[in-house]
């Protein structure tokens, strides 16, 4: 029978190493840019129904410090007022570096790639339409460029409070994955995802957006590390987007990045890497939330055991997992020097969430595996 | 409004349990008549065989299951248990991997557009 410390210490062996590997990586990571590169950059803005949202995107990369760059907005077969609105912002602003493409309904990647083909810079930045860059973003993520070694920059993607505890509580999570992981994992060119929601990319390492898998970020951006490009972050380079505010949304919405990122890590499986993009691979499989089935045990068949000696033991097995889990993330807020209280204090609601996702998320599993639906998830939107 | 508060793929789900706990009872009573079972090692097999996969990948699932209930009866200690479980699970994962690598992804590139 297994106790609770045999479970505690269990748990321990895998997150005390994680913790200090990221701890030690996250104190190198540095802010400063040395140089400001002004290179012509293209903004690529795919959209699919986005009528709520897609003029105050196009708005905040119209408003930016950044001097050289078109924007190309792709519109992806909008059954909405999409297409309308941006041929009138760019009447409206009389703008000769904005310019609009329609395509039938083909999903993100496909509406990604045609962007590319249009062109002309030889950098590329995605900006998804539901979203709005701050106004020094571009200058900020482009700086990142230093050397030619670099083939993408990651941006910094901040949900948009909406003085909710689901927004709060993804906020928290955001917060978690660009400080804590990818800034850590930047200290070594091994930025594993680079945000759909706003990257930049370098034309000659990209080549194209990878199809045929719903996350295509997190495709392309394993092709830029295997092809031996490095992939880096600007935390200083903020993007402000929508995150679901209510359950139906946020469970579709995971269901289709566990979905995408099972299909990456299997179609990426005996590709030839750099030995820290293996051990990245390998460390966000298994500690992310990616990493479904290792969780099945700690989640699921653990707490089961517990449960079948006696009700006593499941209670006091699922009270140890919730405080030993809580202290973890709280550890790791404290890491990144989160000033927040309120952050802190979400934490053990956060957990809940947490677990209640995964645990539907891993009962969703034949979804995740065998759902052949490649088009746009169609999340509920907000003016932003 | 109405649609959105619904719990998305509760169908998937239910039938995803129901199969799971019939696959469950019917290998536990088979595997302790034969005197080779070990719960654990049972409850993740089960969670794998309830996927939806070509028929000849599941006895690669079985023979993994014994492989590790042979294994797991030379193990004293609950802790390294715990490892063992772990990575039974993981290369039961793996198998998945290469199936969704193999079946899923490479059938979605051939198939003309």
């Amino acid at each position: 029978m297994i106790t609770l410390i045999e479970l505690l210490l269990f748990w321990s062996i895998f997150d005390i190493p994680y913790i200090l590997y990221r701890t030690i990586f996250y104190f190198s990571y540095k802010r400063k840019i040395k140089s400001l590169n002004k290179p012509f950059v293209s903004i690529l803005v795919p959209a699919y129904n986005e009528e709520l949202s897609v003029e105050t995107t196009l708005l905040s990369c119209v408003n930016q410090t950044y001097p050289n760059y078109e924007i190309i907005v792709i519109n992806d077969g909008s059954k909405d007022e999409t297409p309308q609105i941006v041929d009138r912002f760019i009447e409206d602003y009389r703008l000769h570096n904005v310019k609009l493409i329609n395509q039938k309904n083909q999903g993100k990647a496909k509406a990604l790639n045609k962007g590319l083909f249009h062109s002309r810079g030889k950098f590329v930045i995605t900006v998804d339409a539901d979203s709005k860059l701050h106004h020094r973003a571009i200058e900020l993520i482009m700086a990142k460029f230093t050397n030619n070694k670099i083939g993408a920059v990651a941006g910094n993607v901040v949900a948009i409070s909406h003085k909710k505890l689901l927004s709060d509580i993804q906020k928290l999570e955001y917060e978690i994955s660009t400080h804590f992981l990818r800034e850590s994992q930047s200290v070594i060119g091994s930025v594993t995802i680079t945000p759909g929601a706003f990257s930049a990319y370098r034309k000659k390492a990209l080549k194209k957006f990878e199809e045929g898998t719903l996350t295509e970020d997190f495709d392309s951006s394993l092709k830029v590390l295997e092809e031996g490009s490095e992939i880096v972050i600007a935390a200083d380079a903020l993007c402000y987007t929508q995150v679901p505010l209510n359950y139906t949304d946020i469970i579709k919405q995971r269901i289709r990045w566990q979905q995408g990122g099972l299909e990456v890590f299997s179609k990426h499986l005996f590709h030839e890497k750099r030995f820290f993009v293996s051990l990245e691979m390998f460390l966000i499989f298994f500690f992310g939330f990616y990493g479904l089935f290792p969780k099945i045990l700690t989640f699921m068949i653990i707490p089961i055991t517990l449960f079948s000696s006696d009700i006593s033991s499941y209670l006091q097995g699922f009270g140890l997992f919730f405080i030993y889990f809580s202290c973890i993330w709280l550890i790791k807020l404290l890491i990144i020097g989160e000033k927040k209280l309120k952050m802190y204090a979400i934490v053990p609601v956060f957990i809940v969430y947490w677990y209640t996702l995964i645990l539907y998320s891993i009962l969703a599993a034949q979804i995740i595996v065998f759902n052949k639906d490649k088009k746009w998830g169609t999340l509920k939107r907000y003016r932003i | 409004m109405g649609n959105s508060k619904k719990i998305p793929y509760l169908k998937e789900v239910l039938i995803y349990l129901t199969k799971y706990l019939i696959i469950l009872f019917a290998l536990r009573a088979t595997f302790s008549y034969i005197n080779l079972l070990e719960f654990m090692f049972l409850l993740i097999l089960c969670l794998f065989l309830a996927f939806p996969i070509k028929i000849y990948y599941l006895p690669i699932f079985i023979i993994n299951y014994f492989v590790f209930y042979y294994l797991g009866s030379f193990i004293n200690s609950d802790l390294l248990l715990l490892f063992v479980y772990l990575l039974n699970t993981l290369i039961n994962t793996f198998i998945i991997m290469i199936y969704i690598k193999f079946h899923v992804i490479k059938k979605e590139t051939e198939t003309p557009k």
